[in-house]
């Protein structure tokens, strides 16, 4: 247990976990396995380690690892909060250590959270959909596009993101003009209508029905305006934010504690005070 | 007329940092503190004129990031920190870090980023905004570990203090932009989490901060090794974010 919480140990594995890490921001370029991270976005974690994630072996052993890596990590938060922080409690700057305490256990939350948030619920990222058609959702829902309004540029329509922010600007796209028609149906029945914009999430039954973007698909003549939607529920999204901007708070309060906390003596111990 | 005035105000700020860290360095006791103010003063009127041009704030792209980025270690610079010396070493180094910023721009391309409908949105603006404000405060960081480097104990305990508690605030700052992230990203795409280069990239500076404030005694005993752990975190950032910035088609 010693030598789980101590901070050669937090040290190691951070730095194994930042190399993984790296390696993933290199492997993600869009030559390497980019497709595969792609397939990531769109549903949840373990529909895609069941499914595609194997047609590119690289992308999921990256992530295994990547789990493995964190679940270190985790160890050493729990253990070094529960042999190092609590213990110190009692002594010293009480109120520092409690924040101190509190910004490790929060941050595991945070994590476990995250983690959560990935293989549970419902995702379906980049669903894309042209007017009149109508998918299949859990629940016994179906949803139908009954028509889409763009008044933007349509020969840009196609362009990726970085290409883009240059020409989808402020004035040539406004985001009230353009809109989905959406319906949402139970056994036939009607749920829910409504116009759907971008940055203007509907919520239907818990699910959360965003509309990413819009497209055009390129066999297609005369030209047709179709949509690229988002349909995701988690139960885990409320606690998570909560959980993050209670962090974010317990952060900015160490930092103030610890400013006024005053100067230390030597070298050593800032880097241990603030540490675990 | 008004980017004829950012021009000049560039050229002026430029000058005037350089001379702020000259000063700071070589110049007669008591003299630098003053030097500071027109270097705030001139670092404010160019973003303050950039936000003007773009008719929003500056807030992605190279040239953008280093205009909003000024302000803030301009400001940071004239905050007292431990003694005399200590400051000054301080201000000095972290103006012509700001001085170099500046100069590579007299290479690199000055222009601004489009104004893509989405900047208009409050967590997009927020993002961007903290992102910079987090990134300034960690580069402020480094500086004072790197100006730790070489000073008497006193002043180099004191830096190396000062940069650990600029450190956590930075974290905290940093957190703050990743939520506003979270935000923007769940109601455009749907879910506040996405895998690709950006978000691991984020996520790996997080780590190196951490990294930096859990040194095993014996090494954060050692002031090199604990300047260099606390240096790192904010080069690497600012000098990554502009290597990007600057590749974009």
């Amino acid at each position: 247990m010693e030598r789980l919480s101590s901070l050669k140990f937090t040290l190691a594995s951070l730095s194994a976990l930042m190399i993984w890490l790296g390696l993933g921001v290199f492997m993600g370029q869009p030559k390497l396995l980019a497709a595969s991270f792609f397939d990531m976005n769109r549903m949840l974690i373990l529909d895609w380690l069941l499914g595609p994630a194997w047609l590119q072996p690289l992308a999921p052993l990256w992530f295994l690892g990547l789990c493995l890596g964190v679940g270190v990590m985790l160890l050493n938060l729990g253990a070094c909060t529960f042999t190092r922080l609590l213990p110190r409690l009692r002594a010293g700057n009480a109120l520092k250590g409690w924040l101190l305490t509190l910004v490790h256990l929060v941050m595991l939350v945070v994590l476990l959270g995250h983690g959560a948030e990935m293989a549970m619920g419902h995702k379906q990222e980049e669903l894309r959909m042209l007017p009149g058609q109508t998918v299949a959702l859990p629940g016994g829902l179906t949803l139908s596009l009954e028509a889409v309004r763009f008044v933007s540029d349509l020969s840009v329509i196609n362009l990726p993101y970085r290409r883009a922010r240059w020409v989808w600007t402020s004035t040539a796209f406004k985001l009230q003009d353009n809109w989905a028609r959406v319906v949402m149906r139970r056994e036939g029945q009607e749920v829910s209508r409504g116009e759907l914009r971008i940055l203007e999430p509907m919520e239907i039954d818990g699910l959360r029905l965003t509309l990413a973007g819009f497209y055009s698909p390129e066999s297609e003549k005369p030209a047709r305006v179709g949509v690229r939607l988002a349909l995701v529920h988690n139960p885990l999204t409320t606690l998570f934010f909560v959980a993050y901007g209670a962090w974010v708070l317990l952060y900015a309060a160490l930092a103030l504690v610890t400013w006024r906390g005053g100067p230390s003596n030597n070298s050593a111990r800032p880097a241990q005070a603030m540490a675990s | 007329m008004t980017p004829l005035l950012l021009n000049y105000s560039y050229h002026a700020c430029l000058l005037a940092t350089l001379a702020a860290g000259a000063l700071a360095w070589f110049g007669p006791a008591g003299w630098w503190r003053w030097a500071g103010w027109p270097v705030l003063a001139l670092a404010m009127a160019q973003a303050v004129l950039a936000a003007f041009i773009l008719n929003r704030p500056p807030l992605a792209g190279a040239y953008e990031s280093a205009v909003m980025l000024l302000p803030w270690i301009s400001a940071l610079a004239l905050i007292p920190c431990g003694g005399p010396e200590a400051h000054r070493r301080l201000a000095g180094v972290t103006w012509w870090a700001g001085a170099a910023l500046m100069a590579l721009f007299l290479v690199a391309s000055n222009r601004f980023y489009p104004d893509w409908y989405m900047y208009k949105y409050i967590w997009t603006r927020l993002f961007f905004t903290l992102r910079l404000a987090s990134m300034s405060i960690f580069f402020y960081a480094s500086m004072a570990a790197m100006a730790s480097l070489g000073a008497l104990p006193e002043a180099r305990t004191a830096l190396l203090r000062w940069s650990r508690n600029f450190l956590l605030v930075g974290t905290a700052v940093f957190l703050a932009g990743e939520f506003s992230g979270f935000t923007w990203r769940m109601q455009w795409m749907g879910d506040y989490w996405c895998w690709n280069a950006n978000f691991l990239e984020s996520t790996l500076f997080f780590l190196l901060v951490t990294a930096a404030a859990h040194l095993p005694p014996a090494w954060a005993a050692k002031p090199r090794l604990r300047a260099a752990a606390q240096a790192t975190p904010g080069l690497l950032m600012v000098a990554l974010f502009m290597t990007h910035m600057l590749m974009e088609p």
